[in-house]
């Protein structure tokens, strides 16, 4: 088991660690959220041998641990598994297990039976079948996280700590990681868990710890514990609802159809949206959600079936048509194509309703109305909370989450009539996801049409009417209100 | 921003303060007259100039501009510069020679500022050869009338308002050439071709005709096939002739018009092994061209003076300066070369024009 | 909250990357005017400040052009190959063709426009990267200058232009420095205040975001193209009157210097940053640093070196900066 005794850390007069005291049993996963700056890499860091403590003591199995680099974090059995893959892809699984301990005999050389043996034994114990000859490279992101948690088990922890493990895995993905880490746990490991995805420390911890501005608000058992309670503790608010209330405000009136609908690869597909509601679209990567959705406003080919806003044909040439048609696409990626990160907040606010010709922002002669500009400025910051010094500080120096506020807020701005989030939470703290979720539950409320794709199913489920399923280019399920993850993940 | 208005201001005031302490004398500022032309210039210094020869100063600078700094030939020209200057130096209280030029000739409005400029510096005389007829023509009349005299040297200006013109008379300089060539080289059958280094400066037009005009006098049988303009490109020059050579099959002798243009045409020979079978003449001279000599390949140089042109050129300075009168358009002289004349005083002191230290061993190729 | 609190300082200089490199290079071309001044006593006069004004002129215009290219991160490098072959239409139309004054310059304008819409086409349309586009472009556009009259000069134009080219207000302001001037102040109203400039600060910061936000990229980077053509015609009707004919060379290579002025005034190569102010100072400080040395009598060969070095400097200080503001 691991203990922290009343660790304090501090940079530069400014205290990122108060008093952090908790224990993890072996054979337990205990969970630590926390918003980003709560503390939770420091505490890591802490823990690896990067960084080393002001005060307060780290003990595994009753004794005081004292390591001063990463190579002494190791050998106190402590194994770290990071987000990042640093696995050699041009060797083989098991070369790359063994990197840096390599099996020695007397003569300093590699005894490959040994090695391959020792490696096979990892994977039994983590329940994984691989072919440990294969090159790293030629497996999937998600199988060389896999190796990377091989790697670290060969160093023989007795505390595992993932950091963020799931950010980009698919559900399938996840499920396969989750019953590695249940076999380490039956395996007697403590394990130490850090994600963003509450949902996820529901369905896998024993024990959470929550960390609020470096200190901790919550440690204790699960038991009773659910995702608004953990986002509340991470506040230090009531959060009554992680997901605002699914009040339905859809209108007769179909503001977006699709009739057989595609190009590309994008089969010909059927959507219709109505003013008032918000439909998810959900599916793999690669299911070609986004490929549609690029058809759709004219940055890709379209070739088949036919468009209709406001139940009359519409024909849209390119991004820019869209927009004067009322259509906004908020980009999956917005450092590459939602924002331009290196101007101003104002300049990125404003971008869409000047191209769009929104007089009160230009006028005829395309002069900018820069007094206009500022108010209009203004009014987003406000409505959306949008945490900066200045409209005129350069949008790069924001955090992601008010990146994406922004992101969105431009297209507020241009009085858009249609909505499409591309996955609007991705990289995103907690408490801005929640707020995205209420801003489209607000927009549906002042009548916008919205469709939402995302790959992870809770937040569709959390934030929308009702949910269509794309795999493979095609439209393959609808679904209502109250439907299981589990149907979405099948229909996939 | 108010703090970077301060700053600007703190800026302006310094700017003001300093300049006004530090310029002691803006003698030599006298703006563009209204009209552009109309002016007539002095031809000599009798008339009045506001002169630069301020008690307070002493010494003179005078600023040699030549075309390009590019070539060897503008080497020289500084050399005999720089030798009046120290010759002369002590009667003016040091003479100071500057030399800078544009890197290419292309660069006209880079010698337009250059003599714009040397004007505002206060420089008392300009040697200038002029990298086009009429492009710095009005800054040469905008300096003479700010009181510095300007001689053009080698190259003329027109209308030629400077103070004084000196430069060779490249007609007959290349009629001669083509009547020694006529003469002693050619039979009087087949055809010549020419490469000249532009058709657009005074020069290089004069010395195409003169050696037209010549050729057509004394060997009216020859046909002309025309000129290929090398813009002073070694590497250009010989594809040009190559090219030459293989449509006109009967080309008994080539002319080039100055020492980089025929440098690449000797490149051409040699490279099809023909060197000496055709027989080419050329303006100016180099120690490859004079190695070239000794070995047949070229048969006949006309020299100018560059030496002289830069000596003589300072010393008309002087004279001006002092109130006489000069030559308004004055001849520097040329010099034919040939392979039996070469080793005589006259050529080696025309060759000396180029390469002050030249001795006959120089002109043997090593190896 | 504590991180929050030091970023916050932090944040107040990023905001103003630009204005601080405009006040360097603002501070520079002070301090190389006070230095000059104090070197050599011909520098801080009259007739001399006239010639700045003279010598300024086109590098300023085609400067200015050259920012619009820069911020959308792209490069005209065909500038000066347009000087040239403006001077030679425009002055054929008056020597050859006898045709009136003002139609002369529309002839020299259409050149930079022709010249503006090729580049715009190759870019914008056919998606050639700049670079390789105004190369191609400047080559046939100098070959075009050379072979229409054989690499010939074309001079004896009428009066009017030479005396255009030398005159001014008073002896303060050349007619041609005034000509810049105007297109100075139009063109930063047209960056800063137009829809037309945001569009190419879109362009160039991101393409990819400009177009999904409405932008449309291809017809911004034509007319971006189109008006740096036109503006060189401009400067070539310009550079015709100081040099008082039409040369086909004129104006080779110019636009490295237009080039250096944008990077020094603090444009990127990158693309999404620079100003048309910047630009101008840093167009002002290689003129003075070229006068100011040919005055003290330094050799051209210095002069080159002296202004790498600024060249140098100036991005580096301003690489540097951006980094330290960006951690």
């Amino acid at each position: 088991m691991i203990e922290f005794r009343s660790i304090c850390k501090s940079f530069f007069g400014n205290m990122v660690l108060k008093d952090i005291n908790f224990q993890a049993h072996s054979g337990e996963i205990l969970a630590l959220a926390g918003q980003n700056g709560a503390g939770k890499s420091t505490l890591i860091k802490i823990l690896s041998g990067i960084y080393h403590a002001d005060s307060g003591e780290v003990l595994i199995n009753g004794k005081v641990v004292n390591f001063h680099n990463t190579a002494e974090a190791d050998e106190s059995g402590i194994g770290i598994v990071y987000q990042e893959l640093s696995g050699v892809p041009h060797l083989s699984v098991s070369d790359n297990v063994v990197l840096g301990k390599d099996l020695h005999n007397r003569w300093h050389f590699l005894t490959l039976k040994k090695q391959h043996e020792a490696v096979h034994k990892i994977f039994e114990r983590l329940g994984v079948e691989i072919d440990i000859n294969r090159k790293l490279g030629s497996y999937p992101a998600s199988t060389q996280q896999i190796v990377e948690i091989a790697k670290c088990m060969y160093k023989g922890p007795k505390v595992v700590v993932f950091d963020e493990p799931t950010t980009s895995l698919t559900a399938v993905e996840r499920e396969k990681l989750f019953n590695v880490m249940n076999k380490m746990r039956e395996d007697g490991l403590t394990i130490i868990f850090i994600t963003h995805y509450l949902e996820e420390i529901v369905s896998m911890a024993d024990k959470c710890v929550v960390l609020k501005d470096g200190g901790i608000t919550y440690f204790g058992s699960m038991e009773g514990m659910d995702t608004a309670k953990i986002v509340s503790y991470m506040i230090g608010q009531n959060m009554d609802d992680y997901y605002p209330e699914l009040v339905n405000h859809s209108s007769k009136k179909v503001a977006l159809e699709l009739k057989g609908f595609g190009g590309g690869f994008v089969s010909p597909c059927d959507i219709k949206v109505h003013y008032g509601e918000v439909v998810g679209l959900a599916g793999l990567i690669g299911s070609g959600r986004t490929e549609l959705m690029h058809v759709l406003i004219g940055a890709a080919r379209h070739e088949n079936g036919d468009v209709y806003i406001d139940g009359k044909k519409a024909s849209i040439s390119g991004p820019s048509s869209a927009l004067k048609q009322g259509i906004a696409y908020i980009n999956e990626d917005r450092r590459v194509g939602g924002l331009n990160l290196t101007m101003p907040i104002d300049f990125n606010i404003s971008l869409p309703s000047i191209a769009k010709g929104k007089e009160t922002v230009v006028n005829k002669g395309r002069f900018i109305k820069t007094d206009s500009e500022k108010q209009l400025t203004g009014e987003m910051i406000d409505k959306l909370e949008i945490k900066c010094v200045s409209p005129k500080q350069r949008t790069i120096t924001l955090s992601g989450g008010n990146q994406q506020k922004i992101a969105i807020a431009k297209w507020i701005a241009a009085d858009t009539k249609i909505y499409i989030f591309d996955e609007p939470t991705k990289g995103i703290d907690v408490l801005t996801k929640s707020r995205i979720y209420n801003i489209i539950r607000e927009l549906s409320a002042q009548g916008a049409a919205i469709i939402v794709i995302s790959s992870y199913c809770p937040e569709l489920i959390g934030a929308c009417d009702r949910i269509e399923v794309m795999s493979k280019g095609k439209l393959v399920a609808s679904f209502g209100a109250g439907v299981e993850e589990y149907e979405i993940l099948l229909a996939q | 921003m108010k703090k970077s208005l301060s700053l600007v201001c703190t800026l302006l005031v310094s700017v003001f303060i300093l300049a006004s302490c530090g310029n002691g004398g803006s003698s030599n500022t006298q703006a563009p007259s209204a009209n552009g032309d109309g002016d007539a210039p002095n031809a000599s210094a009798g008339q009045e100039n506001p002169s630069n020869q301020d008690a307070s100063k002493d010494g003179l600078v005078i600023k040699v501009i030549p075309m390009s700094t590019a070539s060897a030939y503008w080497t020289a020209l500084r050399t005999g510069a720089e030798d009046a200057a120290k010759e002369f130096g002590d009667e003016w209280g040091g003479i100071k020679i500057q030399f800078d030029g544009p890197e290419s000739d292309s660069d006209m409005a880079k010698q337009i500022d250059l003599i714009n400029n040397s004007v505002s510096a206060g420089a008392d005389g300009l040697l200038v050869a002029v990298c086009s007829p009429t492009v710095p023509h009005d800054a040469i009349v905008d300096a003479v009338e700010a009181g510095t005299y300007v001689i053009c040297v080698d190259q003329y200006l027109d209308p030629m308002d400077a103070s004084a013109f000196y430069g060779t008379n490249g007609v007959q300089m290349c009629k001669d050439l083509a009547a020694y060539m006529t003469e002693n080289v050619l039979d009087g059958t087949g055809s010549y071709g020419e490469l000249v280094y532009n058709m657009t400066s005074m020069a290089s037009v004069d010395r195409h005709d003169g050696f037209v005009e010549g050729m057509t006098e004394s060997a009216p049988e020859m046909k002309n096939i025309g000129y290929e303009i090398t813009n002073s490109d070694i590497a250009e020059t010989q594809t040009l002739v190559s090219n030459m050579m293989q449509a006109n099959k009967d080309i008994k002798c080539l002319f080039a018009n100055n020492d980089r243009s025929a440098l690449g045409a000797l490149n051409a020979l040699k490279q099809e092994g023909i060197q000496g079978e055709i027989a080419l003449c050329n303006v100016d001279c180099s120690l490859e061209t004079l190695q070239a000599m000794r070995t047949g390949t070229i048969q006949a140089s006309a020299l100018q003076m560059p030496y002289n042109q830069g000596y003589e050129g300072v010393k008309m300075l002087l004279a001006l300066m002092s109130g006489e009168e000069v030559d308004k358009e004055g001849d520097s002289g040329s010099f034919i070369l040939t392979a039996e004349n070469m080793d005589s005083e006259e050529a080696l002191a025309a060759i000396r024009q180029y390469i002050q230290d030249y001795k006959p061993e120089d002109s043997y190729a090593q190896g | 909250m504590v991180a929050q609190k030091k970023g916050e300082t932090a944040l107040k200089s990023k905001n103003n990357v630009m204005d601080s490199q405009i006040m360097t290079v603002l501070v520079i071309l002070f301090a190389l005017i006070i230095f000059f001044s104090f070197m050599s006593n011909g520098f801080f006069s009259q007739k001399n400040l006239y010639n700045i004004l003279q010598q300024v002129a086109v590098i300023g215009i085609i400067t200015v052009a050259q920012t619009f290219v820069i911020i959308t991160s792209g490069i005209d490098l065909s500038q000066g190959a347009i000087i040239g072959l403006t001077t030679v239409i425009s002055a054929m139309c008056m020597v050859d063709l006898k045709l009136p004054i003002p139609i002369a310059v529309i002839a020299g304008l259409l050149v930079g426009i022709g010249i503006g819409a090729a580049n715009g086409v190759l870019i914008a349309h056919l998606g050639l990267p700049a670079f390789i586009a105004t190369l191609g472009t400047m080559s046939v556009t100098e070959a075009i200058a050379l072979l229409i009259k054989g690499g010939n000069d074309i001079y004896n134009l009428p009066n009017a232009i030479s005396e255009f080219g030398r005159q001014g207000l008073g002896e303060i302001l050349p007619n041609i420095a005034i000509i810049m001037i105007i297109i100075v102040i139009a063109m930063h109203i047209l960056l800063k205040k137009t829809s037309f400039g945001r569009y190419t600060y879109a362009v160039g910061s991101n393409a990819t975001a400009a177009k999904f936000s409405g932008v449309k990229v291809k017809r911004v980077l034509f007319k971006t193209y189109l008006l740096a053509g036109l503006l060189c015609g401009v400067a070539g009707i310009i550079m015709m009157c100081r040099m008082n004919g039409g040369v086909a060379i004129a104006g080779k290579g110019y636009q490295m210097n237009s080039i250096s002025a944008v990077v020094i005034g603090g444009g990127s190569l990158f693309g999404g940053e620079g100003s048309i102010v910047g630009a101008i100072i840093g167009a002002f400080i290689m003129v003075i640093l070229s006068n100011g040395l040919q005055i003290m009598g330094i050799s051209s060969y210095w002069q080159q070196f002296i202004t790498g070095i600024v060249l140098v400097s100036a991005v580096l200080f301003d690489t540097l900066r951006r980094k330290k503001t960006m951690e």
